[in-house]
């Protein structure tokens, strides 16, 4: 449960990374400044949070080994089918921090 | 950074090439490695005694057992009595010189020799080694993962000044042309770490050994055992003679000394050296836990009154070791667990379908000259093996299925089945004409042939996702792994049908648009790829 909540929140770290660019943005929307800083210090806080979820059960070496390799994987397929199906990429991205709350709480410390 | 124009086209040059002349047997290569990943779980799945429940009792009496029933005591002995199935033994036939393996069913009695080869094959099929060829292969794969480096570096170089742009584009919108260029790079650029750790580590694993050879005399005074001592961190076998027949200690014993000395030490399998004699000595083997990553160790000690002759544990590893640990670690993916696994599997298939698209490109950037014996011959292997191999391997796991295990020269069948449908694959991609529907055939026919295999598993293993009896998490695992696979592989078909039809529509009008150029440039790459031949790199 608690490596699905890391690998969860490295999913949401691309997500936030990828989307904090306004041409990302649906051409009604005009993001701020200020939402976009949010969205990448968001990213840096769950790729951060990723790290310290997995290091609970695997230690630190392999937590970041693991986040490399979530989020290069995250990278490529939220590139890839973002264009394709964005209703369901960012509807698993704003279903995120409840999931990772959860199996954080569910999964052994 | 920019390159000037002249070292933009060398290593143009070089990437495409490199990536031309290794791209499809690397293709092979990363798919079957993919599968390789899960090998633990296959090789549990394919053999009905590796499921059986494991007998009570010491695993020196098994042991014992097993070794009575062979023809002749070996010298060497392997003996693996497993947590769960049939115990295994192995050694080397004093006739033959080949290494036998054995399963020890410990209901019956009986050995069983091993039958079941399909998780070996695709094992040796990663690294290109088999029995009928050699070593030659092997080195060669060891070439190509430094190819595979080449094309990575000067794939770096030649994207450099645009890498982060290229990072999150992709225009499904745009022509095919685009779209295979743009999954190109997005592939290649996320998939970078994977690859560089793959190209790296995969080369050093296969060509390491033969630098071995090269500092044995200057650097070792020729002391082989030695130099194997601190590459490998485990000397070589003892050549000291069996000696007399003498009352020694038991495998349950050694292993329980062995856990003292190391206790991260989870011994599974003993490596027995004149078993039963004063001169005898065994490696107790197993993973170490609590290591990162997760690898083995083992501590040799004496037979008859268990003296530690060597340690191989992190704790006591010398740098080589240590640098060895770690590029099998990763190569293997010895940490992690199974979610890691699974993120590598993605990622294997990702770089499959980097190469596949870069031959793609490769042919769209040569539409000019696509009559060329060399281009239709491209074109045609790249179909021919990229969706051979997936037909080749459903064929071979349905076989698996369908032959039964008391067949004589079932793994050379198995083998023989493989090469085969992989062979006239390849050879009828290169024969057809039009090849654009061979993509969605080829997919979905693999998709096909393996879609029955979980159902004719439960023929049998009870243990499967469709047996009757409990169910052993692997075998059920495997058998929903299939399931899924063959699902997505009819999926994919009839998404790439569905773009084979649409492409074949929207052609007429372009073809007119060309001067009534028709379509054999559209037959050599995957559908609609040379529908805007734009100047897209």
């Amino acid at each position: 449960m608690t490596e699905i909540a890391a690998l969860l929140s490295l999913y949401l770290a691309f997500a936030l990374a990828h989307g904090a660019d306004p041409r990302r943005f649906p051409a009604r929307w005009k993001p701020t400044r200020g939402l976009l800083f949010a969205m990448r210090v968001a990213a840096a806080g769950a790729t951060v949070a990723g790290v310290v979820l997995w290091a609970r059960t695997g230690g630190i070496v392999e937590a970041l080994l693991v986040a490399l390799t979530a989020l290069t994987v995250a990278a490529t397929s939220f590139v890839l089918l973002a264009p394709l199906s964005p209703r369901a990429l960012w509807s698993v991205v704003l279903a995120c921090p409840l999931l990772i709350a959860a199996l954080a709480l569910v999964g052994k410390p | 950074m920019k390159l000037s124009a002249h070292a933009f086209t060398r290593f143009w040059d070089v990437h495409a090439w490199a990536g031309v002349i290794g791209g499809l047997v690397l293709y092979v290569m990363f798919l079957t490695g993919a599968i390789t990943l899960f090998h633990d779980e296959l090789e549990v799945w394919q053999e009905p005694l590796a499921q059986q429940a494991p007998l009570p009792g010491t695993h020196q009496a098994l042991f014992e057992r097993a070794l009575a029933k062979l023809p002749a005591r070996p010298e060497s002995v392997w003996f693996y009595p497993k947590a769960t199935g049939a115990a295994q033994l192995g050694y080397e036939d004093p006739k033959t010189g080949s290494w036998q393996k054995l399963w020890f069913d410990g209901h019956t009695g009986e050995l069983i020799p091993e039958r079941e080869r399909l998780t070996a094959f695709l094992y040796n099929l990663h690294f290109l080694w088999h029995e009928v060829t050699g070593d030659w292969l092997y080195r060669a794969s060891g070439f190509l993962a430094v190819a595979l480096l080449l094309a990575i570096v000067t794939g770096v170089l030649i994207h450099l000044k645009d890498i982060v742009r290229q990072f999150h584009q992709f225009r499904p919108d745009k022509s095919r042309r685009v779209l295979w260029s743009d999954m190109h790079k997005v592939l290649g650029v996320m998939g970078l770490p994977f690859q560089l750790l793959y190209a790296y580590t995969g080369a050093l694993i296969v060509l390491a050994p033969l630098l071995l050879g090269a500092f044995v005399g200057p650097v070792f005074g020729g002391d082989e055992k030695r130099a194997e001592a601190v590459f490998w961190g485990m000397p070589g076998e003892s050549t000291e003679k069996a000696g007399a027949p003498a009352a020694v200690l038991s495998l349950d014993e050694l292993a329980a000394r062995a856990r003292a000395v190391e206790p991260r030490l989870a011994p599974e399998s003993y490596r027995v050296l004149y078993p039963g004699r004063a001169n005898g000595g065994v490696d107790v083997q197993g993973p170490l836990h609590g290591t990162t990553p997760e690898s083995d160790g083992a501590v040799r000690m004496r037979l008859i009154d268990g003296k530690v002759l060597h340690v191989d544990s992190p704790a006591a590893e010398t740098a080589m070791g240590a640098t060895w640990r770690w590029v099998r670690g990763l190569h293997y993916a010895e940490f992690g667990g199974l979610p890691l696994r699974f993120l590598f599997f993605v990622l294997a298939l990702a770089t499959a379908a980097t190469i596949l698209t870069g031959n793609s490109v490769w042919l769209a950037r040569r539409e000019s000259r696509r009559e060329s014996p060399g281009n239709l011959l491209l074109a045609g292997l790249t179909v021919g093996v990229g969706a051979g191999t997936l037909v080749a391997t459903a064929a071979l796991f349905l076989t698996s299925r369908l032959l039964p295990f008391d067949l004589r020269d079932r793994g050379s069948t198995e083998d023989f089945v493989f090469v085969s449908v992989f062979v006239f694959c390849a050879a009828w991609a290169c024969m057809v004409e039009d090849r654009r529907a061979l993509w969605w055939q080829g997919v979905g026919l693999a998709g096909v042939l393996l879609l029955p295999v979980p159902v004719l598993a439960a023929r049998w293993s009870e243990a499967g996702l469709f047996g009757a009896g409990p169910r052993i998490p692997a075998v059920a695992g495997v058998d929903v792994a299939l399931l899924v696979t063959a699902l997505s592989l009819c999926g994919i078909a009839v998404a790439l049908r569905r773009g084979a039809k649409q492409s074949d529509k929207a052609r007429p009008a372009k073809a007119a648009e060309a001067n009534g150029e028709t379509g054999r440039a559209v037959a050599l790459a995957p559908a609609g790829t040379f529908e805007s031949p734009g100047t897209q790199r």
